[in-house]
């Protein structure tokens, strides 16, 4: 008797163990408490896409799909215990975003009750904005309509889902943070290292003071950092090295860091974003408003060199702005902001130097031109005029008396080989290739170089 | 022993062929090409046939007097009864030697103006083959000059105003009429090229060519002016004369007209019917070869046969004037009325429009220059 209650309180627990493990389901990083969902589709997204993700972008990304939430007042606080508790994130700063889905079994499927998308790690960036990059899709799909009881559309509303916070976070990434730690573009991953420790909320007033902007018209001072990338120590001291080329060479040099140049214009092209800022708060020296500016926009890493005024445009053609491009963006692509812009002053002081010489050896050229070019024409003009002076010439042919031209008796075209040449094409004449091409353009008397960095 | 050394070239691409014993052919250095050995020879053999053919042509023709020797049995002194009918008159000024019918009295010196000539002996002259008579009258030769002075802005106003223009005399010049042929070959290397890029490279495909071109060019009447006193260049220029109205000669176009004694021999004057018919022949080669997008020539050879020159007078209205102490010399074809000559220079006004046209062109030299480059006012004007 004892022995057959032993044996079916065994098989009674075997098949709770059972139930419970057919209950709850992995996908790769999909981890689902109910069996109503599945699909082939939600095995490729846990076992591949997700996975992939985070090997490309060092985010971890995860879904818990939860039937209870137990002693968790909410999807938010199940999220951050499981987050910590099951050792979520990627490499030393244990970075990612997880999906964490409430539901409960209704019909043949599940109905939605709640979700959340939580961020973990030290990058303050990933956890202060990276959700919001997800939000707005998953808003769409995450309502009851596509969670009705019926396991297919289940499935599916989930694997969207799933796609949505893919699509968003990509976004995010390639988009670049301010002051990511996850990715930059062209060096690849910082391993949670660079400024983790250093979150914009936390950074000291006393070293880091970001600039506003006054209102529009009123005048700003030759390097203002509303982005709060450098010390106040260095910005101070870039200020008075603007400061003393400007009164040097009657010319303004100038620096601006934003958030994002969409801010200040509805266009896309950090060009029109850095006119903008030019023409709002009057730069430039003169009647001319002679100047040069130099915009970064730490969002998507956007700079832009514009300068403004015959003189400007004429010392800073398009070719000395790409050149001068090829020599600060190397410091701008490893974050290192003072030694950026200081190549940028003392560039601009060398080109300022050598603008007078340049001038004349132009004026030189134009006058040149000026004389010389004339002169060919008029005696191109003469020599016409000269020849129907003198319509006498002796004859050299006689191709009117030759019968029917040439009687060909033999012709051969024999194919001796084929010979090829290559040669390398030279590169564009965009510099500052360490971030990618820039390119130049010129509107509303600003001549421009812009580009990534 | 051997007495000649022959290096076989291949029959594909030129290259030197050299013996490979393991194969026991001939084979190519540039493109591999193999042949056997005998196939070479016959080939080389039937080359040599074909050359002492051709040079036992041309040593006929040498022996017949045809290639190097103008046929000249076609002229003749005899004028037979049409001799008695002509004058001849001769100018103490220039030397020139005129002769007309002996109703038409020569009453100065066509080529000088000389009013004083002096008649002489008509005999020791050629009568010639054939004439082209005088299409055009004096009216239309007096027109034709002064429509060549229309449009000549360097042309003195006072040549215009002052120019003797009935001084025009009608004269039948004398011309050596050239027949023959030009025997031409010539090799050429040509290429065709493409460029195409390839990733990072730019790709330029050349494709090389050996054209030959063999044949013959046919000339009819080449004309070379026979008379020392009109100036090659003028009767150059005048060409060409419609041989379709060639007269065989007769007194009947005489009448009215002056002609003149060929002084110049057939010797003397081939050198540039030569001249002419070897760079047409060359040109004919050259535009023979089409398709091309560069053409060198590696080898030309042109062989000149000499075939019959006959001997005619053809038409030419003639009006020389004097200003400012120079003489200029005008002519127009009596045929078809092409006229030419060389008009005198105005230095003033020559420069006077050239400081004109440079000034404007200045002008708007220094306007596109200056003004929208802005350089005016980066010169703070």
């Amino acid at each position: 008797m004892k022995r057959k209650i032993l044996v079916l309180l065994f098989a009674l627990l075997l098949t709770l163990a059972l139930i419970c493990s057919a209950s709850a389901a992995d996908y790769g990083v999909i981890y689902t408490e109910t069996s109503s969902l599945y699909s082939d589709e939600l095995s490729a997204l846990g076992e591949y896409d997700l996975p992939l993700f985070t090997e490309t972008y060092h985010i971890d990304m995860r879904v818990d799909v939860l039937t209870s939430l137990g002693d968790f007042a909410s999807t938010e606080e199940a999220a951050a215990y499981i987050y910590e508790t099951y050792g979520y994130g990627y490499g030393s700063g244990f970075n990612g975003v997880t999906l964490t889905i409430l539901v409960h079994e209704d019909g043949d499927g599940v109905a939605l009750d709640e979700w959340y998308v939580y961020a973990g790690g030290t990058s303050h960036e990933l956890t202060t904005n990276g959700p919001w990059n997800v939000y707005p899709a998953l808003g769409e799909i995450m309502i009851e309509e596509y969670w009705a009881g019926d396991a297919e559309q289940d499935s599916a509303a989930l694997a969207a889902a799933i796609r949505a916070m893919l699509d968003g976070m990509e976004h995010f990434v390639l988009a670049g943070g301010v002051h990511s730690t996850i990715w930059h573009p062209e060096t690849g991953f910082v391993d949670g290292e660079v400024g983790y420790d250093e979150p914009i909320a936390e950074l000291d007033p006393e070293t880091y003071a970001p600039d506003s902007f006054p209102a529009a018209g009123e005048l700003i001072g030759y390097v203002t950092d509303t982005a709060g990338i450098m010390t106040n120590d260095d910005r101070n001291a870039l200020e008075e090295a603007a400061r003393d080329i400007a009164e040097q060479y009657d010319f303004g040099v100038y620096i601006i860091t934003v958030d994002s140049f969409r801010d200040h214009t509805d266009s896309y092209d950090v060009f029109d974003g850095a006119t903008t800022l030019y023409r709002k708060y009057k730069l430039g020296i003169g009647e001319e408003s002679k100047g040069i500016l130099l915009l970064l926009s730490m969002n998507g890493r956007d700079f832009s060199l514009i300068t403004y005024s015959d003189y400007g445009n004429f010392v800073f053609d398009t070719e000395t702005r790409e050149s001068m491009t090829s020599w600060f963006l190397d410091n701008f692509a490893m974050d290192d902001w003072f030694g950026g812009f200081s190549d940028y002053l003392t560039l601009c002081e060398q080109v300022l130097a050598e603008g007078p010489a340049k001038l004349q050896g132009e004026i030189r050229g134009m006058v040149g031109i000026i004389f010389i070019l004339p002169l060919i024409v008029a005696f191109i003009v003469i020599f016409i005029l000269g020849s129907k002076m003198k319509s006498v010439a002796k004859a050299t042919r006689a191709e009117v008396y030759a019968e029917g031209g040439l009687h060909v008796t033999n012709s051969n075209d024999l194919f001796i080989n084929t010979t090829q040449t290559r040669r390398k094409r030279s590169s564009s004449s965009s510099g500052g290739g360490r971030s990618g091409g820039v390119s130049s353009r010129s509107s509303g008397g600003f001549g421009g170089t812009s580009g990534k960095f | 022993m051997a007495t000649q050394v022959t290096n076989y070239q291949c029959p594909n691409c030129t290259g030197p062929l050299h013996f490979e014993a393991s194969s026991g052919k001939v084979e190519c250095e540039f493109c591999g090409s193999a042949y056997e050995l005998d196939y070479i020879e016959k080939l080389y053999a039937a080359k040599d046939e074909k050359a002492a053919e051709a040079h036992a042509k041309v040593e006929e023709k040498r022996k017949s007097g045809g290639a190097d020797e103008w046929d000249m049995s076609g002229l003749s002194g005899s004028w037979g009864e049409d001799g008695a009918g002509m004058r001849a008159y001769s100018c103490p000024s220039c030397c020139a030697e005129i002769i007309c019918d002996e109703n038409t009295a020569a009453t100065s010196c066509p080529y000088c103006g000389n009013p004083t000539v002096v008649p002489g002996q008509f005999d020791g002259t050629l009568k010639p083959d054939y004439v082209i008579p005088f299409k055009l009258k004096k009216d239309a030769a007096v027109a034709a000059l002064k429509k060549h002075y229309s449009g000549r802005p360097f042309l003195p106003k006072a040549f215009k105003d002052k120019n003797h223009i009935e001084e025009i005399k009608g004269i039948y010049v004398p011309f050596w009429l050239f027949n023959g042929e030009a025997d031409c070959e010539a090799v050429y290397d040509c290429s065709n090229s493409r460029t195409y890029r390839s990733g990072d490279y730019d790709v330029t495909e050349t494709d090389h060519y050996e054209v030959l071109r063999e044949g013959f060019v046919t000339f009819s009447r080449i004309p070379v002016d026979a008379s020392t006193k009109m100036a090659d260049d003028y009767m150059d220029s005048i060409e060409p004369f419609d041989y379709s109205e060639l007269k065989e000669f007769s007194m009947a176009y005489m009448p009215g007209y002056l002609a003149d004694k060929y002084d110049v021999s057939v010797d003397a004057c081939s050198a540039r019917a030569d001249e002419r018919a070897y760079n047409t022949a060359a040109d004919c080669l050259r535009s023979s070869v089409g398709a091309y997008g560069s053409v060198l020539e590696r080898h030309k050879e042109i062989r000149l046969n000499r075939g019959k020159v006959q001997y005619a007078l053809l038409p030419v209205w003639l009006l020389t004037t004097k200003w400012n102490g120079q003489n200029y010399m005008f002519a127009m074809n009596g045929q078809t009325g092409k006229f030419v000559g060389k008009l005198p220079v105005d230095k003033k006004r020559k420069w006077g429009i050239f400081a004109a046209v440079y000034a404007a062109v200045a002008l708007v030299t220094a306007i596109g220059v200056l003004f929208p480059g802005g350089l005016l006012r980066l010169l703070g004007m």
